[in-house]
């Protein structure tokens, strides 16, 4: 048997294959939210955003008020953190709103894809494991300037606005330790939720390469 | 009665309504209904991708241009859907590696000569990649290899020598034994 006899059989097959839902079950449909991957994606993202909303929100909110707004700094300290949270979770959808491309040839939309999945889990790595260091610095920086007496008594803080070499070095030393520690972490995390989705896609990819004539 | 305006003339006009897309829907749904069983092997999950490649479709209206024929849009969006899906995909594998037969395949209440058709047809076919099972889609569905083209992203000559290696494929896995079974 070979494929035109296959053509046969397909061409008579046409209306048995899957149920069509009804006019009425059609409309509702496009009222649903999609299921891929990427919207889903999408949604984990504004989740994500929301809750980091709530939560340095809360914080900011509570240190404005608490302590007779003693450490009204820790306010801004937030409110800063936030924005620069909101613009990470702004690229990240962004980059997520550049793989909705179901409209274009199929290996023009998997590249697409890839190259996208590629960039989103680069800035994924690079900028939440930035995120982690420069949150410390941000919260120690507060620390210090709020309770010195408590910071002083703790080595790792300058002591009357003297920084010795020996601390600038620790200082370094530990960042290094927790960007590494962070990145590696980052690094498992990204690839144990998008790997298996770019080899699948550099598969389908390389299905798609130029065969060479024989 | 729904009016019949072409999809190209909603794309100029930048505007369909629902029922319009209904109607749309309801005229190409045998395309979808091939691509659902082709990448598919469960009742269940055939109706998922249904509904996936629908929502992708009413979603990506907006972004149709004249730049192709309204079935060569149809058919990469849900070609689309169908194949990059993976997670959802290595789940339908998993599924279908247990069980298979005709009558999940197409309406229990087929003739036997027709489930037997399907199930040749079908057991050839799942044996394919998922690109090939694209490829060869579109040869069935008699699509031009211009057509095949604008739809896959390949070039002609790359489609002419794949779907050769495609029938000589289904050439040998029939002289193998009856597709597998």
């Amino acid at each position: 048997m070979d494929i035109e006899h296959l053509k046969t059989i397909w061409v008579d097959l046409e209306e048995t294959l899957v149920k069509v839902p009804g006019e009425e079950n059609i409309a509702n449909l496009l009222t649903r939210s999609s299921k891929s991957i990427i919207a889903k994606m999408k949604r984990n993202v504004m989740t994500e955003l929301l809750l980091v909303i709530l939560l340095f929100g809360c914080v900011a909110v509570y240190y404005f008020f608490a302590f007779h707004g003693w450490f009204r700094e820790i306010t801004w300290a937030y409110s800063i953190l936030l924005l620069v949270f909101a613009g990470y979770f702004y690229r990240k959808y962004a980059l997520l709103r550049g793989m909705d491309c179901a409209g274009f040839p199929v290996k023009n939309n998997l590249q697409q894809q890839l190259i996208t999945l590629e960039k989103y889990v680069h800035f994924y790595l690079l900028g939440g494991t930035a995120l982690v260091p420069l949150t410390i610095i941000f919260l120690a920086f507060v620390f210090y300037k709020k309770m010195p007496t408590a910071s002083s008594k703790l080595f790792f803080f300058p002591v009357q606005g003297y920084f010795p070499p020996l601390l600038i070095l620790l200082w370094i030393a530990a960042i290094a330790v927790i960007f590494a520690l962070a990145w590696r972490c980052n690094r498992w995390w990204a690839y144990r939720l998008y790997g298996r989705h770019i080899r699948g896609l550099k598969e389908l990819l390389s299905q798609l390469q130029e065969d060479h004539l024989a | 009665m729904l009016n019949s305006r072409p999809i190209e003339m909603f794309a100029l006009q930048g505007t369909m309504t629902q029922d319009e897309f209904i109607q749309l829907i309801h005229q190409h749904k045998g395309l979808i209904q091939k691509i659902c069983t082709l990448y598919c092997q469960t009742l269940h999950d055939r109706q998922d991708l249904f509904q996936e490649i629908i929502i992708q479709l009413w979603k990506s209206l907006p972004k149709f241009r004249n730049e192709s024929k309204a079935s060569t849009w149809m058919y990469r969006v849900a070609l689309n859907t169908a194949i990059s899906d993976l997670r959802k995909k290595q789940i339908r594998i998993r599924a279908s590696t247990t069980d298979y037969n005709v009558s999940d395949i197409a309406e229990v209440n087929e003739t036997s000569d027709q489930a037997e058709k399907l199930e040749l047809l079908y057991s050839a076919l799942r044996q394919l990649s998922d690109i090939e099972k694209a490829l060869v889609m579109l040869y069935l569905d008699n699509k031009s290899y211009e057509e095949m083209e604008d739809i896959l992203g390949i070039n002609q000559n790359n489609l002419r020598v794949k779907m050769n290696r495609i029938k000589e494929k289904l050439r040998n896995l029939t002289k193998a034994g009856s597709y597998g079974y």
